[in-house]
């Protein structure tokens, strides 16, 4: 299982070298406009992009064939992506907070609960992307899964800045008075997040159990 | 050992349909042999090996490998079998030393030192990625990666094609090697026949999804024969003595059964040996005539 995660992490170093790149360049340019969270949410599409583009060499190369031939379960095999795919966003997420914050503290601001919030929102909601995104790969292949993935990203971006031009009151009203602590915020959508992965695995394995490759 | 441990292999009555096709494949493969599996592009080889590796699953009929009903069921024993696909599989941004590392941690048994000798065996770079290697250059890879856990059971698609006949003479050496202690065993599909009648001991020919002949090489070439003669003579062959009786304006020749008996029967006219290639042609196109006919 081990190997899979390791062919993953080699097939990528390349692309995640040049992402740890544009990650730093759009750091500086939206830091020094005070809007480096930006980065961490834009992080989590690339590493979502990167991840399907590991799905895209393993369609191309038919390694999902090679690797039902190894001496693996299907589940070994699902597993072994979902972890690469935690480890991509482990590594990354650190990266881009650790950078975000060092541009922070250089612009005289804080670290504060809700900053580091924002920060760990981004790998979260790239996580659950993850989670759509893979078991739809098994199941309809790569090019659909990144339409899927467009789709994730770009509807509840567009709805909300639709709302927010349209009737700004009520994204402003949409607490409802309620106040949940950073922390709380934080815990909910990692329970989720973990909820939502565990869900996907389980429906990935299911899928390539059935799939004839 | 009985009967059944000694076949390392066992497909029975195993069917598979799909639109337009149906796969319906019997064959053997004992320990200590090398099956060679001809047919069409598109007779059903690549399928009767994906059903074999549970890539795929049966209609109905079964599938024994290595004493497994089921290898979906028991993908441990996945490390007693190397595959090689008519393509390959690897990433190409990887390099050949790359690949053996992941390879190494999917595979218990892979042997690193083992995996080093046969990358220099078949002359194949370490460092280079495996994008600038040749068609043969990946075919062979994929042959050293398939032996490198020292597997029992060989199952290979086309691992000649795209290889030059000096390679192709080394990698049959290989196979050759591979065997030799009598309990391991190789089921390879080819079209190339020169190089089943140089390894193969076992012979099936497949043909729309159906195994026409499964014989020893020896019994098939030691049996079979083409008939020859002038054209003014094909009227003294009975019905049934050739297959595939064919007339041209030098002569006639067909493939016969017996070739000893047809050389008594018919004194005055010749009977060549008739190569694998020739075997096959002419079974072929017995099978589509048969079928037409039905």
């Amino acid at each position: 299982m081990t190997g899979l995660i390791l062919k993953d992490l080699m097939m990528m170093k390349k692309n995640a070298l040049y992402l740890a790149l544009v990650v730093l360049f759009f750091a500086g340019l939206y830091g020094a406009m005070g809007n480096e969270y930006f980065i961490s949410f834009f992080f989590s599409v690339m590493v979502v992009s990167i991840l399907i583009s590991t799905m895209s060499y393993d369609e191309f190369y038919h390694w999902d064939r090679y690797a039902a031939i190894l001496p693996l379960s299907r589940q070994q095999i699902v597993g072994a992506k979902y972890l690469a795919a935690l480890i991509f966003f482990a590594m990354g997420g650190l990266y881009t907070i650790a950078i975000d914050m060092v541009s922070l503290l250089l612009r005289g601001g804080s670290l504060t609960g809700e900053s580091f919030l924002v920060e760990a929102m981004g790998p979260l909601v790239g996580m659950i992307g993850a989670a759509v995104t893979l078991p739809c790969y098994y199941r309809f292949g790569v090019q659909r899964s990144r339409i899927l993935m467009l789709a994730f990203y770009g509807i509840p971006s567009l709805l909300l800045v639709l709302v927010a031009k349209m009737a700004p009151e009520f994204l402003e009203g949409a607490g409802g008075g309620v106040h949940i602590s950073p922390a709380g915020i934080l815990a909910v959508c990692a329970v989720v997040t973990a909820a939502a992965l565990a869900l996907s695995f389980l429906l990935s394995v299911r899928i390539l159990e059935k799939k004839e490759l | 050992m009985d009967i059944l441990q000694k076949n390392i292999l066992e497909v029975k009555n195993l069917v598979k349909d799909y639109p337009g096709f149906r796969l319906n494949m019997d064959l053997t493969l004992p320990a200590g042999s090398i099956m060679g599996l001809v047919g069409a592009n598109g007779a059903g080889k690549s399928t009767t090996l994906r059903l074999i590796l549970g890539l795929a699953r049966p209609d109905s009929g079964s599938i024994r490998v290595l004493g497994c009903d089921d290898l979906n069921k028991a993908p441990a024993l996945r490390e007693e079998i190397g595959v090689v696909f008519d393509e390959c599989s690897f990433p190409e941004m990887l390099d050949a030393g790359q690949l053996g590392k992941v390879l190494e941690r999917a595979h218990p048994r892979w042997d690193s030192a083992l995996y080093g000798r046969l990358l220099k065996r078949l002359e194949l770079p370490w460092g280079k990625k495996i994008k600038d290697f040749s068609r043969g250059m990946k075919m062979k890879l994929s042959i050293a990666a398939a032996m490198a856990h020292s597997p029992r059971l060989l199952l290979m698609d086309e691992p000649t094609s795209g290889l030059d006949p000096m390679v192709r003479g080394e990698v049959l050496e290989l196979f050759q090697e591979f065997i030799q202690d009598e309990e391991r065993g190789i089921l390879l599909s080819s079209h190339i026949t020169s190089d089943l009648e140089k390894v193969a001991d076992h012979i099936t020919f497949v043909d729309r999804g159906r195994a026409l002949l499964t014989e020893e090489k020896d019994t098939l070439v030691e049996v079979y024969g083409v008939l020859k003669g002038p054209a003014a003579r094909i009227g003294e062959v009975e019905p049934g003595d050739a297959i595939g009786l064919t007339q041209t304006k030098y002569g006639f020749e067909g493939l016969v059964r017996d070739k000893a008996a047809m050389a008594r029967k018919y004194p005055d006219l010749l009977v060549d040996r008739a190569n694998l290639e020739e075997i096959i042609l002419y079974l072929v196109r017995e099978n589509r005539e048969g079928s037409e006919e039905k």
